[in-house]
């Protein structure tokens, strides 16, 4: 059978990209593969790992199960446009800073199922957190670090840095040069 | 990377559209909502369609409105998460919201769709396998192959219905429309089934699954639990859901189905019989438990997690769990995760 | 020439001095008190702004231009030998770039079990190599096989080896062999057999003498690594030089395979590069055939080849933990001391009988022990190096004999620990671990209600230090810039980041003014990934480079500032002058000559130390359904020791991670082999269950900070320690909510029940 080509424009990160892709691919081939996009990971291409995740206007789900070609005119959203601006998405710098990357393969999957959860709850319990990336697994972490991770951003997002105690952080700049003129 | 097959793909969107390119060829076309059970097995090349039909764009498949008499319609390719987080469901089928919200994971219950779920492929251990380590045992007879691997003197296909959404609305007597080109018609939900792994669905290829319809609700109390191996992700090996109705003391009407237990769900007939007419206690509730497991096609086979033995023994325990929870007794038992 | 010193070493309060010989040239280790700025403190992750953001690429994300794609042929049968093999269709389809064969590459003309390689294809798109492999002929002789350890030890079993290779071999004691994979020497293996015989007459007589002796048969299953990230590479040919982009825990190592000249790939000069890799958990040393099929596929297609193993080639031919079979007895003699120990273990790493081995006779004093181990070999995919090879098998096996034991005489488990064990460490973590699960809270336990509690106790230790082998180099720019390199990887674990803060602290300077680089082996050598060595071995070669190039900068201050040396330092970002700042790094820099100062250190032997081995214990409390046998883990306590902790979050991150594999291991993780046609049947995620975020219990983690000696940072490695006791603590933990003990893992809610159904009968009361 030949293969359906399909021509578009796809919304990906808030910014338009023109791709020529047959139809049976899914939106996890389209984005490595067309986009040249590829924060997105994947480790089992059929839905029983979660590490593929994407937001769908702003739905968490799984870009291994999704056809491109149906995502014509949604927002799409990738590990790659978290950032706003220059500066880390709370949720990635509470990753960072707790330690909730390990090897990593899994991050930008996690990070993108709990940008979604943060979207429609945005103070969610740690049972709403052990819920919401119930479909994600990571092999290295044992996901205390990630789950904390989730709670932190969410408190940054919120501006509610009271409501729980800042995690112990240390960034590179924690040795402050002391100010001495030059002999 | 495992990848879909060749296909050629149209999204329609009026339901006379679809209808009409499904008609084309039906045998060869799939339709397709959500995907999360359609894609996995057209890359495991269960399944392969030189047409596919997306339902997604149709406007009027979506979405959840009261009907004129009180209850709920819920068009087909109605996401499970919205189904889960409607307040109507919440409020008036709760029963029905944890049921959707035990259905594999957050990721799959974004995208899946009430009529997937429903019409979810039957599922085996020796089937759920890719392409190549298949054919390295020569199928088995839900494809081209000649036997079952599950029961290898068994004339017929024992793969297991799945879909958790099942149980809970059968015993609520759902009602479900399928459209053709030729027409509309409604049936019982419980209808739909064939208790058969190969064809396991009375709806014809050239139909369309539009919508399920809950009636209004009238005092009843309904549970529902699934049995899996992990919190998440797993499909279930067992779900039981009971809806019951009580004028006073005694149960006046009562429906217990199994998922997962058959090609097929199944009703609780000798349970149902031996609540009727009488209080929901310790006493019935073991008696009612016991049956069920007893009763015809509750047989679980060796083609899914856990040994079939102990899968026959839960259907006892989940039996009585769930009508404890709906008579409102101690739970006494530990729970499933979805139940906390 | 050696350096004779004292230095301090233990933990908490306690020191004690230990003379010690530093090798020539190395730096004494750290010692409690010293003013550390970085060291000890919980920085991030060097590589952490990439893996947030997605811009880390693993091997997977590699594309060189013109890149094509591998294919694996495997074997449909479990045990078969390859006749003939025609390529020629495969080889005519247009796209086809290359083929190749086992026969041909690997001089290997068996397929000993179903997913073993046949033949491979490079293509210019996955779906024309799919199609082409499908073309590839085979003519197999297929012979009957076994699939599990108890049809391949059954009497007439079908033979899984070739040659005179039996089913089951006895792999320790060995007798010894002329040479290297020779055979036996008959007389060596007869006195071999009479020295055995002794053993087990002596242990005998204890058991005689004891006043508890203890019987048990444990089983364990089949383990896969299931790393995120599948096995495979990304190979690109310069003439007869390979660059390899390889999912690898052994940079190194991928080097010395693609490029002996006795491999089959030869390749003159090898470069591989593995910036980041989505988890080993040691199943990634070797390039193994798909890296050797993948570099060959590159080769003769003369363009750049990705060969990708898909999920299923992951969970069937990329590694395992072997299962076990082991029979077990114990005496103790009633004051609680163990006097004598035997084992018998069998183990099934795949076709061959190596690493089969079950680590169930450490930790404690065992008094003297009779040990017989056995490799039994099946037609399943082949074992690799699992976190902790051995060990969380044989200790989940040992730590229940420890559990009768202490039942046999009357003492509570952890006292009865306590009593058979010296180890300096371990010794004060038990009490902590105690406390921390609330092991003496009242619980409704033994069976004694539909819904029971309990808790668990078990130890482990290992042994990484690290040692020799690894260089680091550190170069100082004029600019200020600084460099950290090696070659070796970071799977994970935390060495780029460590690495940068043991040599910023010799710098003085914060860890975001270095820049290291790692994984790839045009820098110095490095470790593999294994036996937690890796922050061991890099640390003190990072910390001596660092050290040395700090020498080497404030003798330039000294010469050109005209300062006494003895007096300076670097600290904070300054040169300092009897404590005091005086010059800035940047400006220090400045006064040097020459472009850049280039140190290149080798981390040197290790010397004496508070302890060879660190320790930890475990606890976990469950909770058991004793109706329908669910088992959920509540929570578990880890107490571990790293020597000195460089970066407490890293060392926690390990302990968590090894945890939560452990309670998969527990409960959910297993290799199912299907009787039938001897394929594995739960090649997937969704069969085959990982521990997910809803599952995992509560870890919680108390660190020890050990001031070990034994290199000049004091560090030992954490990767594998922690699995090691997590299953066993969890079915003690069953063991004690249930009244009985669960002799096999997985825990299934099957085992419960029968293991209550026995408890019935031998009661008299009812069982179900």
């Amino acid at each position: 059978m030949k293969e359906q080509r399909h021509t578009c424009t796809l919304r990906v990160n808030g910014e338009d990209a023109a791709v020529v892709f047959a139809v049976h691919h899914t939106l996890l081939e389209v984005l490595r593969e067309e986009v040249g996009l590829t924060g997105t990971k994947h480790g089992c291409e059929l839905g029983e790992c979660g590490t593929c995740t994407v937001l769908i206007d702003g739905k968490a789900v799984l870009s291994c199960l999704e056809l491109a070609v149906e995502c014509e005119g949604r927002e799409i959203e990738t590990v790659e446009g978290l950032m706003i601006g220059n500066e880390l998405h709370p949720l990635q710098s509470a990753f960072a800073d707790l330690g909730a990357a390990q090897c990593g393969y899994c991050t930008p999957g996690i990070l993108m199922a709990a940008k979604g959860l943060l979207a429609e709850n945005p103070s969610p319990s740690r049972d709403h957190v052990i819920e919401a990336l119930g479909g994600n697994l990571c092999r290295c972490t044992g996901y205390h670090k990630i789950l904390e991770a989730v709670e932190w951003g969410a408190a940054i997002l919120r501006g509610d840095l009271a409501s729980r105690p800042p995690p112990e952080v240390f960034h590179g700049d924690r040795i402050p040069g002391e100010e001495v003129v030059d002999a | 990377m495992l990848r879909l097959p060749v296909f050629g793909f149209y999204q329609p969107s009026t339901i006379e559209e679809a209808t009409r390119l499904l008609a084309e060829n039906p045998a060869s076309t799939r339709l397709v909502a959500g995907g999360t059970d359609l894609w996995p097995n057209m890359k495991r090349r269960h399944q392969v369609a030189e047409t596919v039909i997306s339902l997604r764009g149709i406007a009027e498949l979506t979405g959840i409105r009261e009907t004129s008499d009180g209850g709920l319609a819920i068009g087909a390719t109605t996401t499970l998460a919205a189904i889960a987080s409607d307040l109507r469901v919440g409020e008036s089928y709760r029963a029905l919201a944890t049921a959707v919200n035990s259905i594999s994971s957050p990721l799959v219950r974004n995208s899946g769709t009430i009529g997937g779920n429903l019409c979810l492929d039957t599922r085996c251990t020796y089937y759920n396998q890719n392409e190549e380590w298949r054919r390295s045992i020569d199928y088995c007879m839900k494809e081209v192959g000649e036997i079952c691997w599950v029961a290898p003197s068994s004339p017929r296909c024992w793969a297991v219905s799945s879909g958790d959404s099942v149980p809970i609305l059968c015993a609520w007597g759902a009602e479900i429309t399928l459209v053709s080109k030729d027409g509309a018609r409604t049936l019982p939900l419980a209808e739909l089934f064939r208790d058969d792994g190969i064809d396991y669905l009375s709806k014809r290829p050239d139909e369309i699954l539009t919508e399920v319809r809950l009636p209004a609700p009238s005092g009843e109390r309904a549970a529902f639990w699934k049995l899996r191996r992990r919190g998440s992700i797993d499909f279930g090996v067992l779900s039981v859901a009971a809806v019951g109705w009580c004028g006073g003391e005694t149960t006046d009407r009562i429906e217990i189905w199994l998922g997962s237990v058959g090609s097929t769900p199944v009703r609780c007939d000798e349970s149902i019989a031996a609540l009727i007419g009488k209080p929901i206690d310790e006493d019935t509730i073991a008696e009612a438990a016991a049956l069920a497991r007893k009763g015809e096609g509750a047989s679980p086979l060796g083609n899914t997690d856990f040994l079939p033995q102990w899968r026959g023994k839960m259907i006892e325990h989940y039996v009585a769990a769930v009508l404890r929870e709906m008579a409102g007794l101690p739970r006494e038992r530990l729970a499933p995760r979805h139940q906390r | 020439m050696t350096e004779e010193m004292k230095i301090k070493v233990g933990f908490g309060d306690t020191f004690r001095e230990l003379t010690v010989r530093i090798p020539d040239g190395d730096i004494p280790p750290y010692q409690p008190g010293d003013p550390l700025d970085l060291v000890g403190t919980s920085e991030i992750r060097l590589d952490a702004v990439a893996k947030v953001t997605g811009t880390a690429e693993f091997t997977y994300d590699r594309q060189p231009k013109g890149l094509i794609y591998g294919k694996i042929l495997r074997s449909p049968h479990a045990n078969a030998n390859i006749r003939s093999i025609d390529v020629s269709q495969a080889r005519a389809l247009e796209g086809v770039r290359a083929v190749l064969t086992t026969p041909d590459v690997f001089e290997d003309s068996t397929a000993r079990y179903a997913g073993a390689e046949i033949a491979a294809v490079a293509a210019d798109s996955e779906a024309i190599a799919d199609e082409a492999v499908r073309m590839i002929e085979v003519d197999y002789e297929v012979l009957p096989f076994c699939v599990t350890i108890d049809d391949s030890m059954a009497e007439g079993a079908p033979k899984v080896g070739r040659g005179n290779q039996e089913n089951v071999d006895r792999v320790s004691p060995r007798a010894r062999r002329r040479r290297r994979g020779g055979e036996i020497n008959a007389d060596a293996e007869a006195s071999m057999v009479a020295r055995m015989k002794e053993r087990e007459k002596t242990v005998d007589k204890l058991f005689a003498k004891s006043k508890g002796v203890v019987e048990g048969e444990f089983r364990t299953q089949v383990q896969t690594h299931a790393p995120l990230e599948t096995h495979g590479v990304v190979c690109d040919w310069d003439g007869k030089n390979l660059l390899c982009y390889g999912s690898s825990q052994a940079t190194f190592g991928f080097k010395r395979e693609l490029g002996s000249s006795r491999g089959p790939v030869g390749a003159k000069d090898v470069r591989v590069i593995c910036e980041y890799v989505g988890g080993g958990f040691g199943s990634k040393f070797s390039a193994g055939r798909e890296g050797v099929l993948g570099a060959m596929l590159a080769r003769e297609a003369g363009k750049p080849v990705r060969l990708m193993l898909d999920r299923k080639e992951e969970q069937t031919s990329a590694g395992n933990r072997p299962d076990s079979l082991q029979k077990l007895k114990m005496g103790v003699a009633a004051d609680g001391t163990i006097l004598a120990y035997r084992v018998r273990s069998w183990g099934t790493p795949g076709t061959g009988t190596g690493g089969a081995g079950a680590h169930n006779d450490g930790i404690y004093n065992l008094g003297e022990i009779d040990k017989v181990e056995y490799g039994v070999r099946t037609n399943c995919g082949g074992a690799r190096a699992h976190r902790a090879p051995g060990w969380p098998q044989g200790v989940f096996a040992l730590e229940q004999m420890m559990d009768m034991g202490a039942q046999s005489v009357g003492l509570d488990p952890i006292e009865f620990r306590k009593r058979n064990d010296d180890h300096p460490i371990r010794t004060a973590q038990y009490d902590i671990a105690r406390e921390k699960i609330g092991w003496d809270r009242p619980r409704v336990r033994g069976g004694a209600a539909t819904v029971c509690r309990g808790v668990g106790v078990a130890s482990n230790l290992w042994f990484s230090a690290g040692g020799r082998g690894t260089q680091v180099m550190v170069r100082v720019h004029k600019d200020g810039q600084v460099e950290v390199r090696n070659g070796a990887q970071d799977i994970g674990t935390g060495t780029r980041t460590v690495m940068g803060m043991v040599a910023a602290e010799e710098l003085g300077l914060p860890l975001a003014r270095v820049r290291t680089f790692i994984g790839d082996t045009r820098d110095p050598q490095g470790p593999g990934s294994g036996g937690s060595t890796t922050i061991g071995s890099i640390t003190p070669a990072a910390r001596l480079a660092g050290y040395v190039a700090k020498q080497r900068l404030l003798e330039v201050v000294a010469a050109r500032k005209n300062w006494p040396i003895d007096q300076l330092g670097l600290r904070r970002g300054h040169v300092t002058r009897s404590g005091d700042p005086v010059l800035s790094f940047d400006a220090a820099c400045q006064l040097m000559e020459e472009d850049v100062i280039e140190v290149l250190e080798s981390r040197k032997a290790n010397y004496a130390g508070f302890s060879d081995t660190n320790a930890g214990v475990q606890c976990a409390e469950v909770e058991v359904d004793t109706e329908t046998g669910e088992v959920r883990v509540i929570k578990v306590v880890a107490v571990a020791d790293a020597g000195k902790l460089i970066n407490p979050m890293l060392a926690e991150s390990q302990v968590r991670g090894g945890v939560s594999q452990g309670v998969g291991y527990a409960l959910l993780e297993r290799r199912i082999m299907d009787s039938q046609e001897g394929r594995m049947v739960n090649p997937n995620l969704e069969m085959y269950k990982l521990l997910g975020a809803v599952d995992c219990p509560e870890i919680e983690v108390v660190l020890f900070d050990v001031y070990n000696g034994k290199s000049n940072t004091s560090v030992m490695g954490l990767g594998e320690p922690p699995i090691v006791a997590t299953a066993a603590a969890v079915a003690n933990a069953v063991s004690d909510a249930i009244g009985v003990r669960i002799t096999e893992i997985p825990i299934t809610p099957r085992k419960v029940l029968e293991a209550l159904g026995r408890k019935g009968s031998d009661t008299g009361k009812k069982g179900e």
